[in-house]
């Protein structure tokens, strides 16, 4: 496939995209197979990032999609006969803060929450260490500043999220940087909000309750349409992703019993153990361990 | 055909594990016990199989078998299925027996009746304990003390003995003995007849995506039931599990405002489960145009309400479907809690971990605000947010909070109960969902107006069961402990329900409504034809639009004819909620 057909198919794949498993690893694994067009292929993906006519429920979908396509990347190319080096990883890394902001953009954090579960799945693969910044993720009623506090007793607006150029940071920690600043600014926003926003005591309308279902929107911002779109796709991946739990990889001499029956048969007794029962219980419970170890993907 | 019943072990062979105490146990699966038995029940054709089946001594219609299992599955789980080394005084009499029984269906085996052909014509009921009393069941599960056990590597003497009947039954005399030709009643869980048909059905009375549900007269004891016929058409993978977790957990209950599981039935190809008959539910009774209710009737029916609900909660059971149609009460106000099709058991968790069940339960309507901000990590609270609902529904009569949809339904909330701050809700920002359904406008508490359409006790406790921020919420048993339910007057039942033309259930509300508007519709059509030709003569049948609907189906006010009540939510349930079960992805 040459880089032009490679790119326009790459191109319809993306503007397709759901959230479903399926189509993810779809469009990832194009990608991957695709890797000696990955200079046509990466810029493509931020092209439609950039397009103010894409939805944000789009944009987050293709945030999930740079999640799914670094872990597929690094788990071809980590198996030890694969051909493939690596591919997108370098780039996605790079251009992660931006991108972030791209899927988050001004006071529009609808993504906020699919955001932070993907850039905690991409550390994960990444192996970096963020659970400081995790903490501070939860800790939303401590991580406001005195002066934040004070420019909201004055309903002050949050500063503008921006890209820190001169940062030296690497490129994760950066987006989770910014992510907390989002963060921060959703949560100082809400607390303006409460403060300063006289309580109504008339019935709000949808619109004026969640500001939806307006006709005329103004771009990044979802209809009451996309926002029942986006649960149902919410729940449907939820669902998948609880799909693949169970599968594990028995090797082939595995034990007859589940493991189900052989605790069953344990708690239902009450009996005093002779040694040679208790040794054959730990003799089984050892065959088990064996089995169980030898289910998993990765050695443990 | 063991695959159904053992598909981890079936392509195995015989035992390959190294360790010798686990091929002891296995050599007694496979014994000549279990080839029997495979051959008659899976391999044999229907005529022996039913032949084996009788029992002398037995009526043809009483046919049973004491080491079978129906659907339950109760055997299978206690490791009843393997119980093939009874050669102990009472070996030999239980191993003809199960010998000559059918599989043990349980979950893996619940495919079994569906075989088409083989049990045309049949009907087959399981039974469960009806003796067990609320009290009983507290006791510990596995009462056996020392001696009773036995060895794994010699193979199990004494293992659990399928029915708890059959554990108290005195030891049975030596073959050389005559043996007892009949079983003692409570003996008796499963029953094979050729009747074509034992519950002689009367009309339907609910119907949802689950299938429908039938009023019906058991033909030989004359007892009234509702029979639940699971809608098996469009099942791709076999017997639902959602059935299967529904069933588990019905067996599981033994209280008197929780609805019990009276028996399993396989009739032509038709799987039913069977309960007792319930003259009303409570959004169908709260529809009739002339009830009344006194405050003495309303806390009757909430307590019962709550202690039915304390008790699930008790047991770790979230309900996920709590709204009024689920709600039966019998013609003096007996309340109980059904239709479980949705209900689980809570996880057991570290600390750490979290619960992660899915979002999409509870019917609109009666739904909390966390699940519609997307809340997985969700526990008990969520049904409390509904009989906070059913509790205003006594005194209005009508659903407090009519939602089409997720959005709509929390602007309902929001608009009632007031926007919530973050004094009152500060983790609602953790919520998945919140920032698409972040409130842009402050709204105040209006919750106030229903004071006057309540009682002040009643109020209060409706205001704490319908807190927004679910760790704030009251727990069942703290809402018993309300005043509302010690303060004059005192819980009464309603005995004038026997007065009550009519059986009310939500679905003949429904009916009932579909057919007024249906009048009334003809009605508009027709006054346009008048207009149109005013010197046509009126049709007599033409009745005015204030006519009273004869015998039962009383005349719906406009207000009621412009409710149209959400459906429950069925859907393809997480499969590690269900692991231990075969398919995963079983569907309703």
């Amino acid at each position: 496939m040459d880089s032009f057909e490679a790119n326009t198919q790459f191109n319809q794949l993306l503007r397709s995209i759901n959230p479903s498993v399926q189509s993810l690893k779809k469009t990832a694994h194009f990608a991957i197979k695709n890797w000696e067009n990955e200079d046509y292929l990466f810029p493509s993906i931020l092209d439609i990032l950039n397009d103010i006519h894409v939805e944000l429920n789009t944009k987050s979908t293709i945030f999930q999609l740079i999640d799914v396509l670094i872990n597929e990347s690094f788990t071809i190319s980590a198996h030890k006969d694969s051909a493939y080096s690596y591919p997108y990883i370098n780039n996605l890394k790079s251009a992660l803060p931006q991108i972030l902001l791209k899927v988050l953009p001004g006071h529009n954090n609808y993504n906020l929450y699919n955001v932070f579960n993907s850039l905690r799945n991409i550390s994960k693969t990444l192996k970096i260490d963020t659970s400081e910044y995790e903490q501070q993720w939860n800790l939303s009623s401590e991580m406001l500043s005195k002066e934040e506090m004070e420019n909201i007793d004055l309903n002050l607006p949050y500063p503008e999220v921006v890209l820190d150029d001169a940062s030296s940071n690497d490129p994760v920690v950066q987006a989770w940087e910014l992510l907390i600043k989002k963060r921060k600014q959703s949560f100082y926003d809400r607390l303006r909000l409460l403060k300063h926003q006289p309580p109504k005591t008339e019935d709000l309308s949808e619109d004026e309750m969640f500001y939806v279902n307006t006709k005329e929107r103004a771009h990044n911002q979802l209809t009451k349409k996309q926002i029942l779109l986006r649960m149902e796709d919410d729940r449907e991946t939820h669902k998948r992703s609880k799909e693949s739990l169970w599968v594990v990889e028995r090797p082939k001499n595995s034990v007859g019993v589940t493991e189900e029956e052989f605790m069953g048969f344990y708690w239902n007794k009450f009996d005093k153990l002779s040694k040679e029962d208790e040794k054959a219980l730990f003799e089984t419970l050892e065959g088990y361990n064996e089995v169980v170890a030898g289910s998993y993907k990765d050695v443990q | 055909m063991t695959d159904r019943y053992r598909p981890n072990n079936s392509n195995n062979g015989p035992p390959t594990g190294p360790k010798k105490s686990y091929n002891n146990y296995q050599g007694g699966r496979n014994d000549k016990h279990q080839g029997d038995w495979k051959s008659k029940d899976f391999r044999g054709n229907n005529r022996n199989y039913k032949s084996d089946h009788y029992r002398p001594g037995q009526p043809a219609s009483n046919q049973s078998a004491p080491n079978n299992q129906s659907t339950g599955g109760k055997g299978y789980n206690n490791g009843n299925y393997h119980n093939n080394s009874n050669r102990n005084n009472k070996g030999e009499y239980y191993k003809k027996d199960s010998e000559r029984g059918p599989p043990p269906a349980g979950p893996k085996g619940s495919k079994r009746p569906l075989d088409r052909g083989s049990y045309e014509k049949q009907t087959s009921s399981y039974v469960p304990g009806r003796n067990n009393t609320y009290e009983q069941n507290k006791k510990p599960r596995f009462p056996s003390g020392p001696g009773q056990g036995n060895r794994f590597p010699t193979g199990p003497s004494n293992l659990p003995k399928g029915p708890k009947s059959m554990e108290k039954s005195k030891p049975l005399p030596p073959r050389h003995l005559p043996r007892p030709t009949k079983l003692t009643k409570n003996q008796i869980y499963m029953i094979k007849t050729n009747k074509p048909e034992i519950f002689e059905r009367f009309q339907q009375v609910g119907e949802g995506t689950y299938g429908k549900v039938y009023k019906a007269k058991n033909s030989n004891t004359g007892e009234i039931v509702a029979l639940k016929k699971l809608r098996l058409e469009s099942e791709k993978d076999g017997f639902p599990i959602t059935s299967i977790r529904e069933i588990k957990l019905l067996q599981s209950f033994d209280h008197p405002n929780v609805v019990g599981l009276l028996e399993m039935m396989v009739e032509q190809n038709q799987i039913y489960m069977i309960f007792d008959y319930m003259d009303h539910d409570l959004t169908g009774l709260l529809t009739h145009p002339d009830l009344k209710l006194g405050e003495n009737h309303r806390k009757f029916l909430f307590k019962q309400l709550m202690e039915g609900l304390n008790y699930l909660h008790l047991k770790r059971v979230i309900h996920r479907d709590i709204k009024g149609s689920n709600i039966l009460v019998d013609s003096i106000g007996n309340l109980k809690i059904a239709d479980f099709g949705l209900a689980r058991t809570m996880k057991l968790l570290k600390e750490g971990e979290h619960p992660d069940y899915t979002n999409r339960v509870i019917t609109i309507w009666y739904r909390p605000p966390e699940l519609l901000l997307g809340s997985t990590e969700y526990g008990r609270e969520i049904d409390i947010w509904g009989v906070g609902c059913l509790l205003i529904e006594l005194y209005t009569k009508q659903a407090t909070f009519q939602g089409f949809d997720e959005v709509s339904q929390l602007n309902k909330i929001f608009n009632i109960m007031g926007t919530p701050n973050f004094e009152n809700w500060p983790e609602i920002s953790n919520l998945p969902w919140f920032e698409m359904l972040k409130p842009k406008d402050n709204k105040v508490n209006q919750f106030n107006e229903f004071k006057a359409k309540m009682t002040d006790d009643s109020f209060d406790l409706a205001e704490k069961l319908l807190t927004l921020n679910p760790r704030k919420r009251l727990t069942a048993s703290q809402a018993l402990q309300h005043e509302y339910f010690t303060n004059e007057p005192k819980p009464e039942p309603l005995y004038f329900l026997k007065e009550v033309k009519g059986e009310w259930h939500e679905f003949e509300t429904k009916k009932r409504r579909r057919k007024e508007r249906k009048r009334l519709q003809d009605e508009k059509k027709r006054d346009i034809n008048d207009n149109i030709a005013p010197s046509a003569p009126k049709p007599e049948s033409m009745a005015p639009s204030t006519s009273k609907i004869n015998d039962n189906e009383s005349s719906v006010s406009p207000n009621q004819l412009s409710i149209s009540r959400p459906q429950s939510i069925r859907q393809t349930e997480e499969p590690e909620e269900a692991q231990d079960q075969q398919k995963p992805d079983g569907t309703v």
